[in-house]
Formats: C-alpha cells, sequence, structure tokens
C-alpha cells in the first residue's frame, strides 16, 4: 500500500513539474498581482474590520499593506483552486485505469493532495517573500500560514470541483465564480466593515484563512480558532471529494466477485 | 518491410472450440490420463485432441469469466440485452460487431469497470483491461508509466525490469523507453497501452481494439504473444471490427444491437 502511495506521489510530482509553462506562471503570477497592487494604491490609511476579533472591530492600516496580503492570498487561492481541478480531471479515465490495475482511489487523491500540499507551501513561501520586500507584517509566521491555509482550503475545493465535473468549461466557471467572489470580493476587509449579513460571508470557505493572515499582518491577536476554523473547512471538502473521485473512478464490481442480479 | 516468418493462420492452433461435446466426462477423463505423457499442460492443451482445450460441459474445469443475462442501459437506450458469455481457459475470443453494438461495453463489464443494469458476472482469475483509447500519462516517459501501473499490480524492482524488458521487445518499444509519452506517436502510445494491460501476465486479457495503429511487425508479434499466452492457458478477449481478424479467433462472439447473434 505504502508502495503504490509513494510511486503515485512521485509520479503525480514529476507529471506536474514538467509543465513548465504553469510552473513559470506560478511564479509570475503572484509577483504580477502584488506589483499591481504596489502600483495602483496610495499609503492612505483605510479603516478595516475583522470578523474574528470581536474586541478590537476597526483597525486603521494603509491601503497599500492591505492590498498587498490580499493580493497573494488571491494569487494562491486561485492557483492552487485550479491546480487541484487539472490535477485531478486531466486523467480522469487514467485514474481509473489505476484504479482497475489495483490502486485504490483515496491513495490517488491523497497523493494529489501531498503534491498540491508542497506545491501551496512553496507558493506561499514566496508570496511571503514578495509581501515582506515592501513591508513588514507584525507576524509573518501568521501570514505565511493564512497564504497556506486559503492554499489548502481552495486546493481541497478544487479537488471537489475536479471530481465532481468532468469537463473543464464547468470546472472553470465554478472555480472562477467562488474564488472571485469569496476570495476577490466579499472577503475583503475593507468590504466586510460595511458589509451587510456578515454571517452569510462568514461561511465561505477563504474567511477562516483571510482572518489569520490579515489578523497576523496586523494585529497581535490569536489566530488559533481561525485556523483550526480553516483546517475544518478544508477538511470537509476534502472528505467530499474523496468521496465523489471514490465514486467516479472506484470498480463497478470488485475484481474477482460474484455481481448479484440487479433489479 | 520484414514479413513474418511464419504465416499467421499456420500457427492458429484451431478455429473453433473443438467438436467434442459429444464426449463424457468419463471419456475424456479416461483418453486424458491415457495421454498425458503428450500433453504440455493439462489446463492449456487437450492432450487427445492436440487443441488448446475448450471448456466442455461436463468438465469441471470453471470459466475464467462468466456473464450470464448481461443487460445495460443508457436511459431508455439498451446497449447490451441479455447477453451469455463464458471464457474458458486457452482461448482466443474475439468479439466483433458493427460500430455500437456494444462491444466495448461487454468488455467494460467483463473487466469491472462498468456494471450491468442486469444479469452477474463471475470472475475467477487476474484480469488485464486495454482500453480502446490510450489511457497513459503524457507527461511521463515510457519507463515511468510503467513504474506507475506496475505498482498498482504489485510488480516492482527487478520482477517488474524483466517483464517491461520482455514485452518492450515483444513490441519493439525497448529504445524509447525514457521517451515522454506525449513526443511519440499514436502507434506507440498503443503499444505502451497494450504493455500496461499486459504487465501482471494476466490469466484473463481484455483487449479492446488492441491492434488499432500498429505496425505490421507488431501486429504480428501481438499475435505471436496471444497465441503464446492462449498455449500457457491464458485467455484473451479481443474486440475488433475487422474481418481479416477473425481467423486468429478460436472462438467468434458476434454482437448486432446489443445481442449475440453467433
Amino acid at each position: 500500500m505504502m508502495r503504490r502511495f509513494r510511486t503515485a506521489v512521485e509520479m503525480t510530482a514529476r507529471e506536474s513539474a514538467r509543465n513548465r509553462t504553469a510552473c513559470a506562471l506560478a511564479l509570475l503570477l503572484p509577483l504580477l498581482f502584488n506589483g499591481l497592487a504596489w502600483l495602483t494604491t496610495s499609503e492612505r490609511i483605510v479603516v478595516i474590520q475583522l470578523a474574528s476579533v470581536s474586541l478590537e472591530p476597526d483597525i486603521e492600516v494603509p491601503a497599500r499593506w492591505q492590498a498587498m496580503v490580499f493580493m497573494a492570498l488571491i494569487a494562491i487561492g486561485f492557483m492552487s483552486a485550479f491546480f487541484a481541478v487539472t490535477l485531478v480531471q486531466a486523467h480522469g479515465r487514467t485514474n481509473r485505469r489505476l484504479v482497475v490495475c489495483g490502486y485504490r482511489p483515496a491513495e490517488l487523491i491523497l497523493s494529489k493532495l501531498l503534491v498540491l500540499g508542497v506545491s501551496v507551501v512553496g507558493m506561499s513561501l514566496y508570496c511571503l517573500a514578495i509581501i515582506t520586500r515592501f513591508f513588514t507584517p507584525e507576524h509573518p509566521v501568521k501570514v505565511l500560514a493564512g497564504l497556506m491555509l486559503i492554499g489548502y482550503v481552495y486546493g481541497c475545493y478544487g479537488l471537489l470541483i475536479g471530481a465532481l465535473w468532468r469537463r473543464e468549461l464547468e470546472s472553470t466557471f465554478s472555480v472562477i465564480l467562488l474564488t472571485t467572489i469569496d476570495v476577490g470580493w466579499l472577503q475583503q476587509p475593507v468590504f466586510y466593515a460595511e458589509a451587510e449579513h456578515q454571517a452569510f460571508i462568514r461561511g465561505l470557505p477563504a474567511y477562516w484563512p483571510v482572518q489569520v493572515a490579515t489578523v497576523g499582518a496586523f494585529t497581535d491577536h490569536r489566530v488559533m480558532t481561525s485556523t483550526l476554523g480553516a483546517l475544518a473547512y478544508g477538511a470537509i471538502l476534502l472528505l467530499a471529494s474523496v468521496a465523489v473521485f471514490w465514486l467516479q473512478v472506484r470498480r463497478a464490481t470488485p475484481a474477482t466477485s460474484l455481481v448479484g442480479e440487479t433489479p | 518491410m520484414r514479413e513474418p516468418s511464419v504465416p499467421l493462420a499456420a500457427r492458429r492452433h484451431s478455429v473453433a472450440p473443438a467438436p467434442s461435446s459429444r464426449l463424457t466426462s468419463t471419456d475424456y477423463t479416461e483418453r486424458r490420463r491415457a495421454k498425458w505423457k503428450y500433453s504440455v499442460h493439462w489446463l492449456t492443451k487437450d492432450p487427445w485432441l492436440n487443441t488448446p482445450y475448450v471448456w466442455r460441459d461436463s468438465m469441471t474445469i470453471p470459466a475464467l469469466v462468466e456473464g450470464r443475462g448481461i443487460t445495460k442501459r443508457y436511459g431508455r437506450t439498451t446497449v447490451l440485452n441479455n447477453v451469455d458469455i463464458s471464457i474458458s481457459p486457452g482461448q482466443i475470443v474475439g468479439i466483433v460487431g458493427e460500430n455500437g453494438s456494444g462491444k466495448s461495453t461487454l468488455l467494460e463489464i467483463l473487466a469491472g469497470i462498468l456494471a450491468p443494469t442486469r444479469g452477474s458476472v463471475q470472475r475467477r482469475a487476474s484480469i488485464g483491461y486495454c482500453p480502446q483509447g490510450t489511457l497513459v500519462f503524457d507527461a511521463l516517459t515510457v519507463d515511468e508509466n510503467l513504474r506507475y501501473f506496475g505498482a498498482g499490480v504489485g510488480l516492482c524492482g527487478s520482477r517488474l525490469e524483466a517483464r517491461a524488458s520482455q514485452l518492450l521487445t515483444a513490441l519493439a518499444l525497448e529504445r524509447q523507453r525514457t521517451r515522454i509519452v506525449a513526443q511519440m506517436s499514436g502507434g506507440s502510445k498503443q503499444k505502451l497501452n497494450l504493455i500496461v494491460a499486459l504487465l501482471d501476465d494476466p490469466d484473463l486479457q481484455l483487449l479492446d481494439e488492441p491492434c488499432s495503429g500498429l505496425d505490421w511487425e507488431t501486429y504480428v508479434s501481438f499475435w505471436v504473444l496471444a497465441n503464446r499466452a492462449r498455449d500457457e492457458g491464458k485467455s484473451v478477449v479481443i474486440v475488433s471490427h475487422l474481418i481479416q481478424e477473425r481467423v486468429n479467433f478460436d472462438v467468434v462472439l458476434t454482437l448486432r444491437n446489443g445481442e449475440v447473434v453467433t
């Protein structure tokens, strides 16, 4: 079992690393996003509201700093979701053949998650390095945790979408729609400060990771609750994706067995 | 291009199942015992008839896979209707028919990839399945693909190397071991597709149009491999729409509109 898992991880990693264009874009996009944020924002002070910090509802931060953190979150959210979709969807029928050969669906999807996890850690470190070129967050480790958590949650969401939809168009719509609305708009602390029905925003996938990153960047508050919330949210998405993937690629009937009559 | 040294027809052992269904179990056992010293393998060769072993109603040797009343429906469309099939050890079985007659669906049901809407399938053998399209990882090399699929069937290290070398040599893919699959020709991809199915030397090979895109020499090599597998007591089920391939089959199952007509 461990040999199968190790081989699946190795081959998934090799396959992903051979997509040179995607690797180059993974380096280029965060730089582009943060570069645009730096160019298009001013040094003026904005008032933001952090939903997970009830004792200090309004925080004043430079707009540019806030935009830099937010752009890093958007970049990692987008990239991890699309990467996860591709990992699952690009070889749907080949994955099924692997299952016929003896792999377990859980081994395959966990191998993809592991490769995704390593990529997310790499992307998060890279984004943090870019951010710290422009300003020093209060707690860089918490910002890093927030970046990794958004990659984890949206990576699991991507795995679910990739398993759920068999075609690229539906997956692309699903990923773009949620990431644009959730990470790109509703979780923006400036927007959140004046938003109606804030409970709805707190139920979206990016809520906990954004709280971890923003709280860590601009305050001294604890982020344990938000971290656990993000981990739990991602775990639910992961379980759902494993279930859907299993349904998609499992053998219809056991390898050696008697299949009963189906009415 | 080099012609095969032995014509295909000459290598064939039989066209149809041996005409011995009138034999009783006792007759058969006595004759088999008497001729035992001539037999290569009691599962693969019928020593009395000197033909590949064919399962008979009176014998106790079970079929490798047996399907009864297989019906498959997609909505209101019936793809297969009440199909019975039994694959015995030491047979090359051809499933032929027009496009859309249900050949590939039947093979997928036998392989356990699809579940029948109604009917039963009983399997008593390890199965190697070669799908119609090339289902391998394009961004990996031939060797990496073999390692990936090999781990699934429990092959690794020297055992994998030995088996992979044997198949790669037989199907003339040895020199492309380190090439990325995406950079290979369609025929070479099909060879890899086939090799993956044969990797663990399964008792039952379910091959969906395995020869599509193969060059003549590889085509001949494929039939050498298939005949060798049959001689070793394994069975090969081949989906084909090529009329000229029918002469290579021991048993031909013709499907028309989802029903067996022969």
